[in-house]
């Protein structure tokens, strides 16, 4: 197997708590590996501390103990090597499609252009270049974002719960696309979600967490080739094994 | 019928009160009170002495330059104040003193300073617009979405460019209605300065009306001048949140392509 791109070693993270309240501890002993070209999904229940795990791979927050290394150097703070979507959006509202596309590529103006253009092609953006984001919906604004980050040519991309904002069709439509997306550029993806189909739709591997102080409770491969068909027995397999690692159950009106 | 209606229904409110104004002018006898036949004829008769054009280019040129440097001063120091929690600290208890003390009140240390000549009204016209530039400019980086700071951090800005394709822009549009909201102060503090410190422009027109035989329909006209002028700065200034780059931040929803 290919050496690890992210290395997570013993982290341990807690916040101070306000006041009176003791120190809260969100993470508590992360152990993972993310290979090359791999989709991870991180799920866990909400407020386990899975965005907290994704800020410090990505160097927004520093762990309490513990370290993270990809490509083997120590991750000391945010880097253009790897880019983050984020749950709220970050498209920047005061630039067009197009130079939202464009704002992290650093090329010449032609080359530039030729990247942007791939890229708006790619997230059926075509036609849109001249739009503002507050003319978007907000399921044109992600795949603004996610153009945004492909186009800087990162060698890792983290998504925050990405799709959490968009209502039921647009979320299968943009899972659909962003597989086929990462089918062809190959980044490695590690994505946060607390929702297991999500999960099962999208990744390679799906990593359990538990409830906080989080651990990594289980981690599932998916084996189910690509396009993923959400109606066989082996998905619903993945699916139901999650649920049951989560203590739940996928069936409305039974208590787990 | 909603434009007819938006057109004509303020012509009609002005029309009806210029009428009473009329009327109860000449029924109460008064021959120092102006009707507003009065004060047309005092407006073309500033018009035909070249006084008009004057004193209005006067008055603009009072506000654009002490504007111009309270937006040059006010935009970064507020940003640098919303920006470094330390200088926010050391400096907003100062600003928030100075803020409340009305220009009028500077206008014998102005008179000190810069004698009587156009320097003082500019300064006044400085101080009365760089405090609300200076605080709307603090608001909006200290409101600034985390999101947008965290994704330029991302894409690696630092410094000067973090500042000038991020913080900047986030920034504009509330920084923008900091300026209209100075505008407006500018114009009435104009006003009140020429009338102290200078020998032109509409408050001096206004004063030396009433002092050099109680031309009141000059001062009336004046005063209409002042309003007419201080609505076109306003809707001039305003134009400006019409713009692509600031839009966004005017409204919430609207206009989205599905």
């Amino acid at each position: 197997m290919n050496p690890a791109i992210i290395e997570i070693e013993h982290v341990h993270k807690s916040f101070h708590g306000k006041g009176r309240t003791a120190n809260i501890a969100v993470l508590a002993g992360i152990d993972l590996a993310v290979y090359p070209g791999e989709f991870v999904c991180l799920v866990g229940p909400s407020g386990c501390g899975k965005s907290t795990l994704l800020n410090i791979i990505a160097g927004f927050t520093k762990p309490t103990q513990g370290a993270v290394r990809i490509q083997g150097k120590p991750v000391e703070g945010p880097s253009r090597e790897r880019i983050f979507v984020f749950q709220e959006n970050g498209v920047f509202p005061w630039l067009n499609v197009r130079e939202n596309i464009g704002f992290g590529v650093q090329a010449r103006p032609a080359e530039k252009r030729a990247v942007v253009d791939r890229y708006l092609a790619l997230m059926g953006l075509g036609g849109f270049d001249r739009a503002y984001p507050h003319e978007l919906s907000g399921g044109m604004r992600q795949r603004v974002e996610i153009a945004r980050a492909l186009a800087a040519e990162p060698t890792l991309i983290f998504m925050d719960e990405p799709f959490g904002a968009l209502d039921f069709l647009t979320r299968l439509k943009m899972r659909a696309d962003l597989v086929s997306i990462w089918q062809q550029e190959r980044k490695t993806i590690v994505f946060v979600t607390h929702d297991i189909e999500e999960s099962v739709q999208l990744a390679d591997r799906v990593i359990v967490m538990t409830p906080r102080p989080a651990r990594i409770q289980e981690e599932v491969p998916v084996l189910l080739p690509r396009p993923r068909d959400l109606d066989t027995a082996e998905y619903l397999e993945v699916r139901d094994r999650i649920f049951a690692v989560m203590g739940m159950s996928p069936k409305v009106g039974e208590t787990g | 019928m909603k434009r007819f209606a938006a057109f004509y229904l303020p012509l009609l409110t002005l029309g009806v009160l210029t009428l009473a104004w009329d009327q109860v002018v000449v029924r109460s006898g008064t021959d120092i009170f102006p009707r507003p036949v009065d004060v047309l004829r005092g407006v073309a008769e500033l018009c035909s002495r070249g006084l008009l054009l004057k004193y209005v280019v006067a008055s603009l040129f009072r506000v654009s330059i002490g504007f111009t440097l309270a937006v040059l001063v006010g935009v970064p120091t507020g940003l640098m104040l919303g920006w470094f929690r330390p200088a926010f600290l050391a400096f907003n208890p100062l600003i928030q003193i100075l803020r409340p003390i009305s220009p009028i009140a500077w206008i014998p240390i102005a008179i000190l300073w810069f004698h009587v000549d156009d320097r003082a009204p500019i300064f006044l016209i400085f101080l009365a617009s760089v405090f609300p530039i200076v605080v709307s400019a603090t608001a909006a980086v200290q409101n600034i979405q985390p999101v947008y700071v965290r994704a330029a951090r991302n894409f690696g800005l630092r410094g000067v460019d973090l500042f000038r394709r991020v913080i900047f822009p986030a920034c504009l549009p509330q920084i923008l209605t900091g300026l209209r909201i100075a505008l407006g102060i500018a114009w009435l503090v104009v006003v009140a300065a020429e009338m102290i410190a200078v020998n032109s422009g509409l408050g001096y027109l206004i004063i030396d009306a009433r002092n050099a035989g109680k031309r009141y329909d000059l001062v009336v006209a004046g005063m209409i001048l002042i309003g007419l002028i201080g609505l076109g700065l306003d809707l001039m200034i305003r134009r400006l949140e019409t713009f692509d780059e600031v839009r966004w931040g005017y409204q919430q929803k609207g206009g989205q392509i599905e």
